[in-house]
């Protein structure tokens, strides 16, 4: 017991007690100091960058501050840091290995941020995926579809894969596919589609509206008709397009033909004759007869 | 000949109606106890030269029906005095000449541009309270700039662009500017349309009745199709009726000339 006393008065003597107290001190304004400079430099990055990049930054300085504080505190304690340092290479490695996919889609996401292809609030298409942009996330970028259904999309992916951001600019173009019967006036048609356009005040005068005949289909004409509106009318746009040209074509009995298929059994022959005779009751019950 | 304001201010009392009926343009606006209920209906408009000066107003217990879109505002208090300003569009209106126009180096020329007029709605009693600001005629949007990723959206007009100022008829539904374009760059200024800022400009009551704006000048004195504006006097013995919605951009260079991309 006296021993145990002895060895434990010798342990916390003076000189371990003072170091004891230099690292809890180191440790603790280590703590205060990490705390005010990140925070200070939130205030500063802020007018810089988006919100998610200015926490990420922050939360780095913190973390590098703290960092130096710590490795100050072990080598006061007397640690030898390249130990530590050796022990720390073989972890990474390790760690390197297993986290492979995350370290992708952290490196990912920092080339994401930095391209700015799209920001929070955005519309983007990934695959058959669309929805509205909620965060740029460290792995992954998480969004919103028009159904309310949330998506996490790894950067990984999204660096890998073709992004169509559908709010990038103030203005937008749709396209139309117009199939119209091979008895019309193209010339009629493309002034009537014209015309339908330059009524609707949502579609824009300049770009002015475009007209391509694509060629003979197998059934019908087929016509391309775009015009342009702002972004945000898009959906308005499309929905009356689509009512007045059929509208239109309605008034002036211009026909869009179903699929159709013609019959011949040679290249000369006249269509096949179809007779339509009348049959009376006794003839009628005999054939249903026959068919049982 | 002078000729009586359509607009001005109203007294209509609760349970009555106030309408304003011209063949282009329905308004009607319904006094409800601390509400106002704004109806808006609008023909389509089928030729720039049509006659918009038949106006006929009418004050009366009615409730207005099959009168378009309807919205309602609630007011703090309840006061009978309606008060109809005309203003000028909120966006730039880009105006389009029947024909394209060529004007050759240091030629000027005065055209006579003509835009459809906003009405702005508000009661007046103590405090002035604005209710709603409406167009006239609905014009169609369109684009303006050098491409499809910068410009801005504006309004679309189309206009003879009238040289001659006895020749101008007179309008009620339209203000007038005055616009002098001057080409003193060293090659032709061949234009399909122009830009005329509206917000930057303020509107103005002739003695005749006719609602004009200031006149106004584009300078072009570089290639391409960008003018220097610069805002002038109003007519004579005018009186300004309401003043522009944005800074006027008086000496500013913009793009005043036709967008480039098809």
């Amino acid at each position: 017991m006296n021993e145990m006393w002895i060895y434990l008065n010798e342990l916390f003597n003076t000189e371990m007690l003072s170091k004891l107290i230099r690292v809890c001190a180191l440790l603790f304004f280590g703590f205060v100091i990490a705390k005010l400079i990140s925070r200070l430099s939130l205030q500063f990055i802020s007018k810089f960058f988006t919100s998610n990049t200015s926490q990420l930054i922050q939360r780095g300085t913190y973390y590098l501050i703290f960092t130096l504080f710590v490795f100050s505190a072990l080598m006061e304690l007397g640690f030898n840091l390249n130990v530590l340092l050796g022990a720390a290479s073989v972890l990474s490695v390790a760690i390197g290995f297993a986290s492979q996919t995350s370290a992708s889609n952290f490196i990912s996401g920092i080339f994401l941020m930095a391209e700015r292809s799209f920001i929070i609030g955005d519309v983007i298409k990934v695959g058959s995926t669309v929805g509205e942009v909620l965060s740029i996330d460290l792995l992954s970028v998480k969004i919103r579809t028009f159904d309310n259904l949330f998506v996490r999309l790894p950067n990984e992916a999204l660096i890998k894969s073709e992004v169509t951001t559908l709010t990038k600019f103030p203005i937008r173009r749709l396209d139309m596919k117009i199939g119209v019967a091979y008895k019309e006036n193209i010339g009629k048609v493309k002034g009537i589609l014209e015309k339908v356009a330059f009524d609707n005040p949502l579609c824009l005068e300049e770009p002015k509206p475009l007209y391509i005949f694509q060629g003979f289909e197998d059934s019908s004409l087929a016509l391309q008709f775009s015009v342009w509106t702002k972004r945000e009318n898009f959906l308005e746009l499309k929905n009356s397009m689509y009512e007045q040209i059929k509208n239109a074509f309605d008034e002036e009995n211009i026909e869009i033909p179903f699929p159709h298929m013609s019959l011949y059994t040679g290249s000369n022959t006249e269509p096949f004759p179809i007779i339509i005779t009348t049959v009376n009751d006794q003839q009628k019950n005999n054939i249903n007869n026959e068919l049982k | 000949m002078q000729r009586t304001k359509w607009w001005g201010t109203f007294k209509v009392p609760e349970k009555n109606s106030f309408l304003l009926e011209s063949p282009t343009f329905i308004l009607a606006i319904e006094h409800k106890a601390k509400e106002w209920c704004i109806h808006v209906k609008r023909n389509k408009f089928l030729n720039i030269e049509e006659n918009e000066n038949t106006f006929e107003q009418f004050i009366g217990e009615f409730c207005p029906v099959n009168c378009g879109d309807i919205s309602r505002h609630i007011i703090n208090g309840n006061n009978d005095i309606l008060e109809l300003k005309p203003s000028l569009p909120d966006r730039t209106v880009v105006c389009r000449p029947k024909f394209p126009i060529t004007l050759v180096p240091d030629a000027s020329v005065i055209l006579y541009l003509s835009t459809p007029i906003w009405l702005t709605i508000s009661t007046t009693d103590k405090k002035y309270t604005l209710l709603k600001e409406i167009a006239t005629q609905r014009l169609s949007d369109t684009w303006f700039g050098a491409s499809t990723r910068e410009g801005e959206l504006c309004y679309a007009s189309q206009t003879i662009g009238r040289l001659d100022l006895d020749k101008l008829p007179y309008r009620r539904q339209r203000a007038i500017t005055p616009l002098l374009i001057e080409n003193k760059a060293d090659n032709d200024l061949v234009f399909e349309r122009i830009a005329l800022p509206a917000p930057s400009l303020s509107l103005f009551l002739a003695e005749s009745g006719q609602l004009w704006t200031q006149n106004v000048s584009l300078i072009r004195e570089g290639d391409g199709d960008f003018a220097q504006l610069k805002l002038g006097s109003s007519q004579p013995n005018s009186t300004l009726i309401s003043g522009p919605k944005v800074d006027s951009g008086h000496g500013q260079l913009i793009r005043a000339f036709s967008a480039i991309f098809s």
